[in-house]
C-alpha cells in the first residue's frame, strides 16, 4: 500500500479531533429547529464555508475527475454561462431562494402543505426522498473504490476465511464514520464541522494540484490536454467526440434552477440562514469564486489524462477506467505526508456530503413521509431520535445498494438523471411562490408527469436495448420535455380548477426580514 | 505558455481562465476562512441566548391566511 506511518497518524489526530469537536457541539444542540437548522443562525462566511465541504464530496470530486479526463476543461465554458444565468437569478435578485427563506419552513415538502395540500406534501416528500436516496445510494461505494485505488490497496483480502473486496471494506469504515457524526448533533454540528472539514480538503485539493503541475510541468499538460482531446477538450458545444452540446447545456440550465427550489439539501442550508439575504448573497459570492475550485479538481483528472493517456490500461475495464485513472495517477506521484493530508481531506470531504445529504434526506422522510400519519405529533426527543434511526437504516441500506452495484453510466450521468425527478417538484414551488393561480389539482399533474415520463424514458431504453434497437431520445430531450410538459400542466389544470387558492405574499414577508435586526 | 494553433481562440481563453480563478478560489478561501471564524463565534453566543419554540419542528401549523408562519 502507497500509505506510510505518518499519514495514518495524520488521518488518526484529525479523527479524533472532529469526534470530540462534535461530542461538544452535540451538548449544544437543544431544540428539534437547532438539530435540522441550527437555530436559523448561521451567518454568511460560515454557511459558505460548511456549504463548500458540504457541496465537494467524494463522490463529486470523483465525478470532476472523470469529467476532467473524458472531457478536459470543456465544462468551463458551461460554468461561464451558467453563471452569467444564474448568478443574477439566485445572487442578485434572490429569485425564489429569498422567499423559500421567508416562509420558515424546514424543508420542501413543509412549503408544499403551506401552499397546497397535506397530501402533496406526503407524495412530493416520498418521491424527492426516494429520488434523493437512490442517487445516494452509490456515494459510498464510488467513494471506496476511488480511495482504494488511491492507497493502492489489493482488491480482495482474505476476512473471516472469505475473499472479501477491499472497496466493501472501506465503504464500511465510511458509512461507519457518516453515522458516527450525523447522530452527534444534526445540522448543527455539520455546519460546525463542515466549515473545519473544507480548510483540511481545500488545503489537500490545492496542495496536490500545485505538486502535479510542479511534476508534469504546466505547458506539457496544457499540450497532451489539446492533442488527445482536441477541441472537444476545450469546447462544449462543438460536436465532436463525446462533448455535452447546447440541448445538455439547455437541460441542465432549467433543472439547476428547479433543483434550488425542490433539493432537500440545498434548502436545507437556505433554511439554516440568518436572513433571507444571507441565502442569496452566500449563492453569489459562492457562485462567483466556486468555479476555480471546480477546474483545479479538473486538472487532477486532466493530469491524469497527460500522463497516463487517453486510453483503458492493461488489466483495467473500459467502463470504470475514466473514474478510476485518477486516484491511480495520484497513488503514483503523491509522496507521504501529502499523502496523509489528501486522505484526510478526502475523507473528511466524503463525511461532510454525505451527513448533509443524509441528514436532509432523513429529515424529509420523518418530516414528510411518517410525522402526517402519527396520530399524535412527536416530542422533540422522540423527532430527533426518529431522524436519527432514519439515518442508520439508510447507512444500512447504502451497504447493501454499495455492494450490488455495477456501473451502467458515467457517474454524472446518473447524479443527474436521478436529480431530473427531484426537479419536478421545483416547478410547483416556483410557481406557488410567484402565482397566486397555481392551485394543487395543477400541483399534482405536474409532479405526476416529472416522475412518469422519466422512468418511462428508462424502461423504453431497457426494451431497445434488450431488442438491439438504437433509442431514437436523448436523455436531455426527455428530460427538457418533461420539465415544458409539467408546466403546461400546471397552468392549464389551476385555470380550469374552482380551487380556492393558499398562496401569500412572501416578498412583502422577504423586505420585512431583510429589514429586521438579528436573527429573522 | 504555447498554444495549438488549429484550436483558434479557445485554447489560451481557456487556459488563462481557469489559471485565473484557480488563484481567485485559494484567495477566497482563506477569505471564508477568517470570516467563518468570526461567524462561528456569534453562533456559540447565539445558541446560548436562545429561547427554545418547541412548535418549531417542521410542521404547517394552521394560522392567519396570510402569514402562515
Amino acid at each position: 500500500m502507497n500509505i506510510t506511518g505518518i499519514d495514518w497518524l495524520i488521518l488518526g489526530v484529525s479523527f479524533v479531533f472532529f469526534l470530540a469537536l462534535a461530542i461538544y457541539l452535540n451538548s449544544l444542540c437543544k431544540s428539534v429547529a437547532d438539530y435540522l437548522v441550527s437555530g436559523r443562525k448561521v451567518r454568511l462566511w460560515l454557511g459558505m464555508g460548511a456549504g463548500i465541504a458540504g457541496e465537494i464530496g467524494l463522490v463529486s470530486i470523483v465525478g470532476m475527475c472523470e469529467q476532467g479526463y473524458l472531457r478536459g476543461f470543456s465544462f468551463v465554458l458551461i460554468g461561464i454561462l451558467s453563471m452569467a444565468i444564474l448568478v443574477p437569478l439566485f445572487g442578485i435578485f434572490g429569485f425564489g431562494i429569498q422567499r423559500f427563506r421567508a416562509t420558515k419552513a424546514m424543508s420542501v415538502s413543509q412549503y408544499v402543505e403551506m401552499r397546497y395540500s397535506r397530501g402533496l406534501r406526503i407524495l412530493t416528500g416520498f418521491l424527492n426522498s426516494s429520488a434523493g436516496i437512490l442517487q445516494m445510494c452509490i456515494f459510498p461505494i464510488v467513494g471506496a473504490d476511488f480511495i482504494r485505488v488511491l492507497i493502492g490497496a489489493p482488491e480482495k483480502v482474505a476476512l473471516l476465511g472469505m475473499q472479501t473486496p477491499v472497496s466493501w471494506i472501506i465503504m464500511g469504515i465510511l458509512l461507519a464514520c457518516t453515522v458516527i457524526f450525523s447522530l452527534l448533533g444534526g445540522y448543527l454540528a455539520l455546519i460546525v464541522s463542515n466549515f473545519l472539514h473544507m480548510i483540511i480538503t481545500m488545503a489537500a485539493v490545492f496542495a496536490v494540484v500545485f505538486y502535479m503541475v510542479d511534476l508534469i510541468g504546466l505547458q506539457t499538460m496544457w499540450t497532451k490536454l489539446e492533442e488527445t482531446r482536441g477541441l472537444a477538450g476545450l469546447y462544449p458545444f462543438s460536436g465532436e467526440g463525446d462533448s455535452y452540446g447546447f440541448v445538455w447545456f439547455a437541460w441542465m440550465m432549467i433543472m439547476s434552477i428547479l433543483l434550488q427550489f425542490s433539493y432537500g439539501p440545498y434548502l436545507q442550508k437556505y433554511a439554516a440562514m440568518d436572513k433571507p439575504r444571507t441565502a442569496s448573497l452566500s449563492y453569489l459570492i459562492g457562485s462567483l469564486f466556486g468555479n476555480g475550485r471546480t477546474f483545479v479538481i479538473m486538472a487532477w483528472g486532466v493530469g491524469a489524462l497527460a500522463v497516463l493517456g487517453p486510453v483503458a490500461a492493461a488489466g483495467h475495464a473500459e467502463n470504470t477506467w475514466p473514474s478510476m485513472v485518477t486516484p491511480l495517477y495520484l497513488s503514483q506521484i503523491v509522496p507521504p505526508v501529502l499523502m496523509g493530508l489528501l486522505l484526510t481531506g478526502l475523507l473528511w470531504a466524503d463525511i461532510s456530503n454525505t451527513d448533509q445529504y443524509l441528514l436532509s434526506w432523513s429529515t424529509s422522510i420523518v418530516n414528510d413521509c411518517i410525522c402526517p400519519f402519527l396520530k399524535k405529533h412527536p416530542s422533540p426527543a422522540l423527532h430527533i431520535r426518529m431522524v436519527r434511526l432514519t439515518i442508520v437504516a439508510l447507512c444500512v441500506v447504502f451497504f447493501f445498494f454499495g455492494i450490488l452495484y455495477e456501473p451502467t453510466t458515467s457517474l454524472w450521468d446518473y447524479l443527474w438523471l436521478c436529480a431530473n425527478i427531484i426537479g419536478g417538484t421545483g416547478v410547483i414551488v416556483v410557481f406557488g411562490m410567484y402565482w397566486q393561480g397555481a392551485k394543487t389539482a395543477g400541483a399534482y399533474a405536474a409532479v405526476l408527469v416529472s416522475v412518469v415520463l422519466p422512468l418511462t424514458d428508462l424502461a423504453a431504453r431497457r426494451i431497445y436495448l434488450a431488442q438491439d434497437w438504437p433509442f431514437p431520445i436523448r436523455p436531455e430531450v426527455t428530460g427538457l420535455g418533461t420539465y415544458a410538459i409539467a408546466i403546461a400542466l400546471l397552468i392549464t389544470i389551476s385555470l380550469l380548477s374552482s380551487e380556492k387558492s393558499k398562496y401569500w405574499d412572501l416578498g412583502k414577508i422577504v423586505r420585512e426580514l431583510n429589514q429586521a435586526k438579528g436573527t429573522a | 505558455m504555447q498554444f495549438s494553433p488549429e484550436l483558434g481562440f479557445w485554447s489560451p481563453f481557456i487556459f488563462w481562465y481557469c489559471a485565473i480563478n484557480a488563484i481567485a478560489s485559494v484567495l477566497f478561501t482563506l477569505v471564508v476562512i477568517v470570516g467563518g471564524f468570526y461567524d462561528l463565534k456569534y453562533l456559540f453566543r447565539a445558541l446560548k441566548e436562545e429561547t427554545i419554540d418547541e412548535t418549531d419542528d417542521g410542521r404547517a401549523l394552521p394560522t392567519s391566511h396570510d402569514h402562515p408562519l
